[in-house]
């Protein structure tokens, strides 16, 4: 969890080494190229989407740990399950705000004219919102389950 | 909860410990406290055949109901 900023941090430091195809699909030129300025922006930008990702190893950690002590149709079980839903919609949010922006940030330097903002959707992105949706449902079995399993343990 | 459990009671009036009933009737010390201390949700027929058996009573004896 503690690795995501340095991922982002050690990426955008770099970003000119990277083939472009990996790092952003552009339909625009960045003129002037890569300037310390615009690094610090767009990592700062990217770091929406990289709190997401933090927030989702959170929630991912917290219910390991759960596991760990034996505890499987708890409450806080239930709970994780509805963040990790949670996490999957505000990535897609988060995408679809930090693109615009890191055009923005990534074409400032272009002359007049030659600035962009660009907006997509892909298939990753609609797989996010359909699993977030299926881990939403499977919240509410759980909590069913979290409901039947303690009435199991009051029962003599 | 409407429905009590007088275990503690007949206990009492059977000079019995809570640890001899829990072995006779074949559940834990712990669930014996949640009976004892009404926060059981509900009780099997075979664990009141056990206590009665037990504690030689009927199951009116152990449960009460009260309009709360």
């Amino acid at each position: 969890m503690i690795l995501v900023p340095f991922a982002y941090g050690f990426a955008w430091s770099y970003i000119e080494y990277f083939p472009q195809h990996w790092v952003f699909q552009q339909n625009f030129k960045i003129v002037g190229g890569f300037t310390p300025t615009i690094k610090v922006l767009a990592f700062v930008i990217s770091m929406i989407k990289g709190a997401v990702v933090m927030y989702g190893l959170w929630v991912l950690i917290s219910l390991f740990h759960l596991y760990e002590q034996g505890q499987i149709f708890k409450a806080a079980n239930v709970q994780c399950f509805k963040s990790l839903s949670r996490t999957l919609f505000l990535w897609v949010a988060a995408t679809i705000i930090t693109e615009p922006l890191l055009t923005l940030i990534l074409t400032m330097n272009n002359p007049p004219g030659l600035h962009a903002i660009q907006f997509s959707l892909k298939s990753a992105d609609v797989t996010a919102l359909v699993v977030g949706g299926i881990l939403s449902v499977i919240a509410r079995v759980m909590a069913d389950a979290q409901a039947i399993e303690e009435e199991m343990e009051l029962t003599v | 909860m409407p429905i009590r459990i007088h275990v503690d009671v007949m206990l009492a009036k059977r000079k019995m410990k809570s640890n001899e009933l829990a072995e006779l009737v074949g559940i834990t010390v712990q669930n014996l406290s949640i009976l004892k201390t009404g926060k059981a949700k509900a009780i099997r027929f075979s664990t009141l055949e056990c206590l009665c058996k037990a504690l030689d009573c009927q199951p009116g004896d152990l449960l009460e109901f009260t309009d709360e």
